[in-house]
């Protein structure tokens, strides 16, 4: 009974130790680095002139207050260059993940649908590595006096070689999902 | 593993000794010491029984080295003469059974009566042993299965007992269900102890290397409750064998290709045992890559998984004894890449898509994200005292770490920044003691402590889903075994304290980790009762009532579930589950060739914890996602099993199951999901021997036919369930006995017509089609 009563109290021992030894502490909270928070597409007309911003921001991210979407009105039957701008403002300094997104170029497309189809047109004016879009920079042409969405994609590791991908179709890409806002687009 | 009777011979005339082994049990008679044995002129007689039903078993073949062989007669005696004085070994073979090698000191003329497992294939257990570890309730994989499945998971090697089905993710990942129960309401127990990992998500497997294992079992009657973590649906415990007393060098080595992955696995087992001390060490090493449906590749879907583990006995005295068990489990596991998906768009696209995004034409070994790598670490240290005939007393401390890191495709280079990584400690501490209180009431009693600790990665740029947290556990139990003529009872009662101390990140801003506290005590209670009514009926009941407190996963989750592409959020105001379970099992032998045998079971479970789809998306800037709350309900399941085995003495074998699930949620009056569909299973085996008997082959054809789950409403489920799908599968084993070892030649095929099918528990089958045909070869030598 001795040697059950010396490894019992060892036994004891040892796991009060282990337990004392591992308190545990509050952490605190991850800088979320890869977060976005903000969309900004930037249209300026061709030929020079106002440029109007497009703008969803979401700074507390998931859940906690609603995003917040700021649009403007769009001349009719104009041309212009659209730029996209991705910042995470949850972080100090802002980041700019932008310039991310573009040293990945190949792994990443923006995509821009608009309901109904007819209002504008959107086309790729920029390329990645490989010679593919990635649609940081685009060219938008609107018609006549409209409303309807517009909806941003931004998939990463989509098939950039799938069907009518390369000409703004989503349809066969896959990939992730990394970005998809809709904004009200209004055409005076 | 070879099972190793423990002997011991004692000087005293005609004394009768009983030897302790699970699947052994050996009396040794002195016959009379006038033949003063001389060196080489000792005799060994003895008798071979049939355990389950007590009978003596013919043409069993049982050899010594250096001897003819000898068979026993139509009364399963045998004779061996002109032995020396010392050791041996005794090889045991019969069609059917598993063989068996006996370790025995030869002092003078020895009777031994040896009991071999006949009816291993089919259902074991036909004489009432009033047992806890013996009853009906238990149903158990043996040795045999272990090792001729050893390349596959823990889950996928069980799933062969009636009520055991299986969750899948993809091929690699897969958990058992028990009677419609998985995930924290299942507890794995490694070596008396609980596994301790990350259970509560539907992607992560059990951390168990069953090639280290002896014997795995399913328990889900009252003696249940011995155990901590209060499993509602039931238990599988896994048990390593003893090492016993053989002072050889003894081991298995095993060798799988796996043609549809081009998968190896390789496992070793090496064992030395001894009066005083024993060791036994396993390794294995798998290296799958990318499966194949019958149409495509399933890319990203390749495995590295490589264990060790150790084992050691040490008989201090008569009375002590200790062993040690450490065991390392290590996986890297590829998740099917065109399941990796977003938000609720990707999804419906994903779903609709008739070949996964992203399949490569061409086989691949290498691992990409999205991606699992889990380490987890096992030591167990454990001694017994016996203290007298009706005391025994033992002390377990174990220690786990756990380490789960979860890769996923991310921008900026981070993919191989793992986006969830946690580290789980947990220490445990028992007390037990047994107590033989008369002839026929034996007992069990325990203290168990458990104190976990788990932490977060800050450095993975993601909030976790699972916060950080300390867990402190207390539990108390007694099982009692009550034996009466043809009838045994089983009385068991726990109860457990928790003290629960979190850190959830606030769902408010600002966005702060803040301190919560929980304490719950839960009672359960159970009682079984085993009946013998006539020689071969015997029905066993049990009704138990357990409680199960909510685990950290179900009160503090709170974020972005990819692998369910939702955002899950935790409930801090449930309360725990009351669950009330009757079951009762009835079975029959008939002329022994026939056995019929029925399980039924009604539970219902109050305050049943589910995750509830909400009404609204939550939009985010990467769309719009699916928002799960952890609700509470009450839930009703029910459901049946039934097997029939037909066994011809000589040759053939032919058992059929069925088994049937079904579960309401009583507040939405839907049916509950991830219930396994009804199934049916016929598996046909034919063995024949050659060679003196010495050498064995069998052939078995098998069938698996799964009906279409039904009764789901639409917005339950993200697709509509799979249809109903066949499969078949063959193999063929050659074994020859020589000398001193065993080979084993092996060659299968499952899903042998390369049906194209989804089954319902595999939550790829939104994405990809179920693996294709696969042929393996296998190679087996024991010594």
């Amino acid at each position: 009974m001795k040697l059950f009563n010396h490894s019992f109290a060892l036994v004891c021992c040892l796991f009060i130790l282990l337990v004392s030894a591992c308190k545990n502490e509050k952490p605190t909270v991850e800088n979320e680095e890869e977060t976005i928070t903000t969309v900004q597409l930037k249209f300026t007309p061709v030929g020079g002139g106002q440029s109007i911003d497009f703008k969803y921001q979401d700074v507390d991210g998931n859940g906690a207050n609603p995003p917040i979407y700021t649009t403007d009105l769009l001349d009719s039957n104009t041309n212009y260059t659209v730029q996209v701008t991705l910042l995470n403002e949850a972080s100090n300094p802002v980041e700019n993940i932008t310039d991310e997104v573009q040293s990945e170029g190949v792994d990443h497309q923006f995509f821009y649908m608009l309901q109904p189809t007819s209002i504008a047109t959107f086309q790729y004016n920029d390329k990645d590595d490989n010679g593919d879009a990635i649609g940081i920079s685009t060219l938008c042409q609107t018609k006549g006096k409209s409303e309807g969405k517009l909806k941003v994609i931004l998939r990463h590791k989509p098939n950039k070689k799938a069907m009518e991908v390369s000409v703004g179709d989503i349809t066969n890409a896959g990939g992730e999902t990394d970005i998809e806002v809709e904004f009200d687009f209004k055409i005076k | 593993m070879i099972n190793f009777a423990k002997i011991m011979l004692r000087t005293n005339m005609l004394q009768r000794i009983p030897i302790k082994s699970v699947l052994l049990l050996i009396v040794l008679l002195h016959l009379g010491n006038t033949l003063a044995a001389q060196d080489c002129n000792i005799k060994l007689k003895g008798q071979v029984l049939d355990e389950s039903i007590n009978e003596p078993l013919s043409n069993v073949s049982i050899s010594i080295v250096g001897q003819p062989v000898s068979y026993t007669d139509s009364l399963g005696n045998f004779e061996i003469n002109n032995l020396c004085k010392g050791h041996v070994h005794l090889f045991i073979f019969h069609i059917g059974c598993e063989s068996k090698k006996v370790f025995m000191e030869l002092k003078r003329d020895t009777f031994v009566t040896l009991k071999l497992d006949h009816h291993y294939h089919a259902i074991k257990n036909v004489v009432l042993k009033g047992d806890a570890h013996n009853d009906e309730s238990i149903r158990s994989i043996g040795l045999n299965e272990i090792l001729a499945s050893s390349n596959k998971t823990l889950a996928e090697a069980t799933a062969t007992l009636p009520g055991v089905a299986i969750l899948k993710t993809g091929n690699n990942v897969s958990k058992p269900i028990i009677d419609g129960f998985f995930g924290n309401r299942v507890q794995i127990v490694n070596d008396g102890v609980l596994l301790n990992s990350q259970q509560w998500g539907n992607d992560h497997a059990p951390e168990i290397d069953i090639a280290a294992a002896g014997e795995i079992t399913v328990i889900k009657g009252a003696e249940m409750l011995s155990y901590p973590g209060n499993a509602l649906g039931g238990i599988i415990a896994i048990k390593s064998k003893s090492i016993g007393q053989d002072p050889h060098l003894h081991g298995i080595a095993n060798y799988f290709f796996d043609e549809n992955g081009r998968g190896q696995t390789a496992n070793v087992l090496l064992q030395k045992g001894g009066k005083k001390m024993g060791i036994k060490w396993v390794g294995t090493y798998k290296n799958f890559g990318d499966l194949k449906s019958p149409q495509y590749f399933l890319t990203n879907t390749a495995k590295r998984e490589a264990n060790t583990a150790l084992q050691i006995e040490k008989q201090w005295s008569s009375k002590w004894q200790s062993h040690l068990n450490y065991s390392f489990y290590h996986a890297e596991i590829g998740i099917l890449i065109g399941s990796h998906i977003g938000n609720l768009t990707d999804l419906q696209l994903a779903i609709n898509s008739n070949k996964p995004f992203n399949t490569k034409d061409t086989f691949d070994r290498t691992i990409n994200a999205p991606r699992q790598n889990v380490n987890h670490h096992f030591l167990t240290l454990s001694t017994n005292y016996f203290a007298n005939t009706k005391n025994t007393y033992s002390i377990t401390y174990n220690l786990q770490k756990n380490n789960r890191k979860e890769f996923d495709i991310r921008r900026g280079g981070r993919s191989s920044v793992a986006s969830l990584s946690l580290e789980k400690w947990s220490n445990y501490l028992e007390l037990k003691r047994n107590v033989q209180i008369n002839p026929r009431v034996n007992a069990d009693m325990g203290i168990q402590q458990t104190y976990e600790l788990n932490r977060t990665d800050g450095n993975t740029g993601i909030i976790a889903l699972i916060p950080n947290y300390a867990q402190y556990n207390a539990g108390a139990f007694i099982c009692t075994n009550i034996r009466k003529n043809q009838s045994a009872f089983n009385i068991a009662g726990r109860i457990d304290f928790t003290n629960l101390t979190a850190f959830p990140i606030t769902k408010t801003l600002p966005k702060v980790y803040a301190k919560q506290q929980k304490v719950f005590l839960n009672k359960s209670l159970g009682i079984s009762h085993q009946q013998q009514l006539l020689r071969k009926w015997s029905v066993k009941s049990s009704l138990l009532y357990v409680e199960r407190a909510p685990s950290v996963s179900e009160l503090y989750s709170g974020g972005l579930h990819q692998g369910v592409s939702g955002i899950e959020e935790g409930n801090d105001a449930l309360k725990p589950e009351k669950s009330i379970k009757a079951q009762t099992s009835i079975q029959k032998v008939m002329h022994h060739h026939w056995t019929f045998k029925t399980e039924l079971f009604v539970q219902n479970v109050r305050n049943f914890i589910y995750l509830q789809p909400q009404q609204d998306f939550r939009l985010t800037i990467r769309g719009a996602f699916p928002v799960f709350d952890y609700q509470q309900t009450n839930a009703l399941l029910g459901g049946a099993n039934a097997m029939i085995v037909w066994e011809n003495d000589k040759h053939w074998e032919n058992s059929f199951k069925v088994s049937y699930i079904n579960g309401r949620n009583l507040k939405s009056k839907e049916k509950l999901i991830y219930l396994p569909p009804a199934s049916f299973t016929n598996n046909l085996t034919y063995r024949t021997l050659f060679n003196k008997k010495q050498n064995e082959l069998s052939a078995n054809l098998g069938f698996n036919y799964v009906l279409q789950q039904t009764g789901l409403t639409a917005t339950q489920d993200l697709k509509a369930a799979p249809p109903s799908y066949f499969l078949a599968n063959v193999g063929l084993n050659y074994q020859w006995k020589l000398s001193e070892s065993e080979l084993l030649l092996g060659i299968a095929c499952s899903n042998l017509l390369n049906t194209v099918y989804r089954d319902y528990l595999n939550r790829q089958r939104y994405f990809a089609d179920e693996q294709g045909r696969n042929v393996q070869v296998r190679v087996m030598v024991k010594f």
